[in-house]
C-alpha cells in the first residue's frame, strides 16, 4: 500500500495510526529472520497514539502516523545509533538528525533502526558487526548495501518507507537488489546534520520506497536548507518554495507527469560503458527493454558515451576513503565509542580501542585513505582523483545540455549469494561502477525495478539527472512504474 | 611495488593496532586494492590539465602521528584555570 493510500485511510479514520503501526510490528516479528532491524522502537505505539491525536484534531501532515524505518547512521535521541559498528555499541546520541527531526515534527512513527554495512562502507550489508540482513527475494542472497536493512525492510513490507544514505551507491544498489525504488537526491538537497559522516563531500540522505511517488513524498518531507549543514540548499527546481504537503502537487504538475503528450520533448541517453561485458546479460537486456519502453512512449533515446567512467571507481574510493580516514579519527576511545580496559598509555588506548572497535573493511578504508593523503602519494592519488571528479562533473554538465536523463543499470548484476561475495576487495569495489559517477558529480540518481532474472531476482534501472532535477527523474520513473508491475518478494526468510 | 613497510606506517598514521598476522593479511588486501587504485594513474583526459589545484592544497604539513595535548599538558593548564575549564592562549588582540 502506498504512502498516499495510507494517508487517505488514516485521514478517513478507516484505520488508526496504532492499528497501522501494530500491523507493521507484527510483520517485523513474523519476518524477523530477514534481520533487517538492528533496533525495534519499543516506544512506537506511543508515537502512534500521539499521531492519532493529531489526526483526530484534523491537523495531520503527509507523514503523521506513517510507519517509517531509519538507517542506523541517522542520529536519534531516543534510540541507539550504532552505524552497525562495535565502536558505537549502545550509543544514544543527544540529538536527532535533521531528517529525523523533520519527520518527528510531522509525528511520523519510527519503527526502528535498520541494519547497514559498518559506517556505510560496503555493498552487501555483511560488514555489519551485528547481523547479516537477508534479501527478501532469496534469503541466501545479500540485500545489497550499505542501506541493505532499509531496502530489505521496505521490500518485505516491514515499514512504509525508509531513509538511507548514499555515498557511492548505498541507496540505489540495495534498492535494485531488493526490487524497490531508492533515490540519491542532488547533493545539498537534504541536510546531512546528524548523519554519521563517512565521506562528507559525497554522503547524501535519501528515500527508499515501494514506488517513485513514495520516494517523492519522503524526499519532500526531509529536503531543504538547514543551518546545521552549510552544504544544504533550497532547491532551485520543482521542490523550491514548497511545503511538504505541497510536494505531491509539484509532482503532479510537472510536465513529466503529462508523460504521453510530452514524451517527444524528452531526450534520454543510455550509457554505452555501463552496458559492456562486465554487465550480466539479463541485466543488460532488462535495461535495454526499459529504454525501448521510453522510445515506444515517444521519447528520444540515444546511446551515449562517458569514457571517463572507466576511472570513476578508483577516484571514488580514493576520495571517499581519504575523507573517511579524517572523519573516523574522532572515534578514539576518548570522545566516542568503544574503549579498551586498562590501557598502558594514551597511544595504547587509542590504537587498541580503534583496533577492537572497527571491523576489517573500515580499517581497510582508513588505511587506503591515509595512503591517498600521504605526502609522497598525494598528487598521484588524491589530487588526481579530485581532478577526475571535476572532469566527470564537466562531462555530465555537457551531456545534460542535450539529455533530460541518463539510463543505465544500477548494478552490473542482480543480488549475489552470501557465499559468492568476492574475497578480493577490489572485485567488490569494481561492482560499484554504475553508481559512483553520479555520486562524484553530486547528481540526483534513482533505481527503479525494470525486470527479473531467470532466478526471479530484481533488476534495477538507474536514472540520473542534472543537479536539482530530482523531480524530473522521479516523474520519469513514475511513468515507467505505472506500466511495469513491481516484482513481489517471496519473503520466506521468517 | 611492496606495500609491507607502507602498511606499518599507515597503521601508525591511522592509529590502529595490528598484530603481525593482521599486518600480513592487510598487506595482501591492500596490494589488490592498490592495483585498482593505480589504474587512475593511466587516466589521460584533456580536461585534467585544465583544472587548477586549489590554493589550500599546495602547502601541506609533514605526515607524522603526534600527540598534541598530553594529559601532563592538560594538568599544567588546570593548575591555573578555574575548575572544569582550560585556559587557551589569546590569539586575537
Amino acid at each position: 500500500m502506498s504512502i498516499i493510500e495510507q494517508r487517505q485511510l488514516l485521514d478517513r479514520r478507516e484505520i488508526s495510526a496504532i492499528e497501522l503501526t501494530r500491523s507493521y510490528l507484527e510483520r517485523i516479528e513474523e519476518h524477523s529472520g530477514l534481520e533487517a532491524f538492528l533496533h525495534v522502537n519499543n516506544a512506537c505505539e506511543a508515537a502512534a497514539a500521539k499521531a492519532q491525536a493529531r489526526i483526530d484534531s484534523g491537523e495531520s501532515l503527509a507523514f503523521t502516523g506513517i510507519p517509517v524505518g531509519l538507517k542506523d547512521n541517522l542520529c536519534t535521541f531516543d534510540m541507539p545509533t550504532t552505524c552497525a559498528s562495535k565502536m558505537l555499541k549502545g550509543y544514544i546520541p543527544p540529538y536527532d538528525a535533521t531528517v529525523v527531526a523533520k519527520l518527528r515534527s510531522q509525528d511520523a512513527v519510527f519503527l526502528g533502526k535498520l541494519n547497514m554495512d559498518e559506517f556505510a562502507m560496503g555493498a552487501t550489508t555483511t560488514t555489519s558487526y551485528y547481523k547479516k540482513t537477508r534479501n527478501p527475494f532469496d534469503p541466501n542472497r545479500v540485500p545489497g548495501g550499505s542501506s541493505g536493512g532499509s531496502a530489505a525492510a521496505v521490500s518485505a513490507g516491514l515499514c512504509s518507507a525508509a531513509l538511507g544514505s548514499d555515498t557511492g551507491g548505498s541507496i540505489r544498489q540495495p534498492a535494485s537488489f531488493c526490487g524497490i525504488t531508492g533515490m540519491r537526491p542532488t547533493y545539498g538537497m537534504v541536510s546531512r546534520y546528524g548523519c554519521v559522516a563517512f565521506a562528507s563531500s559525497l554522503d547524501q540522505v535519501g528515500p527508499l520506497g515501494l514506488s517513485a511517488k513514495d520516494c517523492a513524498q519522503l524526499l519532500a518531507a526531509v529536503a531543504g536548507a538547514d543551518g546545521h549543514d552549510q552544504t544544504s540548499q533550497h532547491s532551485t527546481g520543482l521542490f523550491a518554495e514548497r511545503s511538504s504537503a505541497g510536494m505531491a502537487d509539484d509532482f503532479m504538475n510537472s510536465r513529466y507527469e503529462q508523460f504521453p503528450e510530452k514524451a517527444p520533448e524528452i531526450h534520454l541517453g543510455v550509457v554505452k560503458e555501463l552496458l559492456g561485458e562486465s554487465v550480466e546479460p539479463e541485466t543488460r537486456q532488462a535495461v535495454l527493454n526499459a529504454a525501448e519502453w521510453y522510445r515506444n512512449a515517444g521519447c528520444q533515446v540515444s546511446e551515449i558515451s562517458i569514457p571517463i567512467l572507466e576511472h570513476a571507481v578508483p577516484a571514488y574510493y580514493l576520495i571517499s576513503s581519504a575523507e573517511a580516514s579524517a572523519n573516523l579519527s574522532r572515534f578514539d576511545g576518548v570522545r566516542y565509542g568503544h574503549r579498551i580496559n586498562k590501557p598502558s598509555s594514551y597511544e595504547d588506548l587509542v590504537e587498541k580501542s580503534r583496533a577492537e572497535g572497527f571491523g576489517w573493511e573500515v580499517k581497510r578504508r582508513i588505511l587506503l585513505g591515509s595512503y591517498a593523503l600521504c605526502s609522497g602519494y598525494y598528487d598521484d592519488y588524491y589530487i588526481k582523483a579530485t581532478r577526475l571528479a571535476n572532469a566527470l562533473r564537466s562531462e555530465y554538465s555537457r551531456l545534460f545540455e542535450t539529455y533530460d536523463a541518463i539510463l543505465s543499470p544500477a548494478s552490473p548484476m542482480a543480488a549475489f549469494a552470501f557465499d559468492a561475495v568476492p574475497e578480493d576487495p577490489a572485485q567488490l569495489y569494481l561492482a560499484d561502477i554504475c553508481t559512483v559517477g553520479a555520486a562524484l558529480a553530486g547528481l540526483p540518481s534513482l533505481s527503479t525495478p525494470c525486470g527479473l532474472t531467470s532466478d526471479g531476482l530484481p533488476i534495477g534501472l538507474m536514472m540520473t539527472g542534472s543537479r536539482w532535477s530530482d523531480s524530473k527523474i522521479l516523474c520519469l520513473a513514475d511513468a515507467f512504474e505505472r506500466s511495469f508491475k513491481r516484482p513481489a518478494p517471496k519473503i520466506n526468510a521468517s | 611495488m611492496s606495500y609491507g613497510n607502507d602498511i606499518k606506517k599507515l597503521a601508525e598514521l591511522s592509529k590502529i593496532h595490528f598484530t603481525l598476522e593482521e599486518l600480513k593479511e592487510m598487506e595482501k588486501d591492500m596490494a589488490s586494492i592498490m592495483t585498482l587504485m593505480d589504474s587512475i594513474k593511466t587516466a589521460d583526459i584533456p580536461q585534467l590539465q585544465e583544472i587548477p589545484l586549489p590554493d589550500g592544497m599546495k602547502n601541506l604539513r609533514e605526515d607524522a602521528a603526534e600527540v598534541k595535548s598530553s594529559p601532563k599538558a592538560s594538568d599544567s593548564q588546570e593548575e591555573d584555570s578555574p575548575p572544569q575549564t582550560f585556559t587557551i592562549p589569546r590569539i586575537v588582540e
